[in-house]
């Protein structure tokens, strides 16, 4: 099994990255935390919140707990859990879901599109990949 | 935003099939990673279908 994090001629390979938000994270003090880091993305971290009850009555909500897993640093928050992802601006929230699918290496698509009115990205959902796995 | 649920069992259980690597390890690797050794089991299996073995 291949240690994760590192490579045969010992430079790390780099699993953590760094963002800073368009807006920002408003605090209940009323501070403003943009910068952050989002690590990369493991089977588990998808796979894990689909038996949270929430996640089961919406299954959009998985991808709110998924990134209050992966984000590993906002700014000077200590418990980043899915309230807070919650608590977004949806401009972040979509930055933050397009991050999330570049550093993981998945289709983007067309990337994020601006509302043409009020500047806000969406997301644009890529292809899933069909392709079939090879046969023995 | 995130892969389809079937879609990762799917690729933890060829690598796990082929490699015999353990379930908490293959859910450990990131899916950069899983995918690459995807790929390199799915190479190894269309070079033995080939005829050419294992590279």
């Amino acid at each position: 099994m291949p240690q994760t994090g590192s490579q045969d001629n010992g430079s790390p390979l780099r699993t953590e990255f760094d963002f800073e938000l368009p807006h920002g994270y408003v605090d209940a003090a009323g501070t403003v935390h943009r910068r952050g880091a989002m690590r990369l993305a493991t089977a588990r971290d998808e796979l894990s919140p689909l038996i949270d009850q929430r996640v089961r009555e919406n299954p959009a909500y998985l991808g709110v707990v998924l990134l209050s897993l992966v984000i590993t640093r906002l700014g000077t928050v200590t418990d980043i859990h899915a309230g807070v992802v919650e608590g977004l601006f949806a401009t972040d929230l979509a930055y933050l879901q397009d991050f999330y699918r570049r550093i993981n290496g998945l289709d983007t698509g067309h990337g994020a599109v601006a509302c043409p009115s009020c500047g806000t990205s969406f997301a644009v959902p890529g292809a899933v990949a069909g392709e079939r796995l090879g046969e023995a | 935003m995130t892969h389809p649920a079937q879609r990762l069992r799917e690729e933890v259980a060829y690598i796990a099939y082929h490699f015999h690597w353990g379930y908490a390890d293959l859910l450990s690797l990131t899916h950069g990673e899983r995918r690459a050794w995807v790929r390199e089991i799915a190479g190894i299996n269309t070079a033995l279908a080939e005829g050419r073995g294992a590279r």
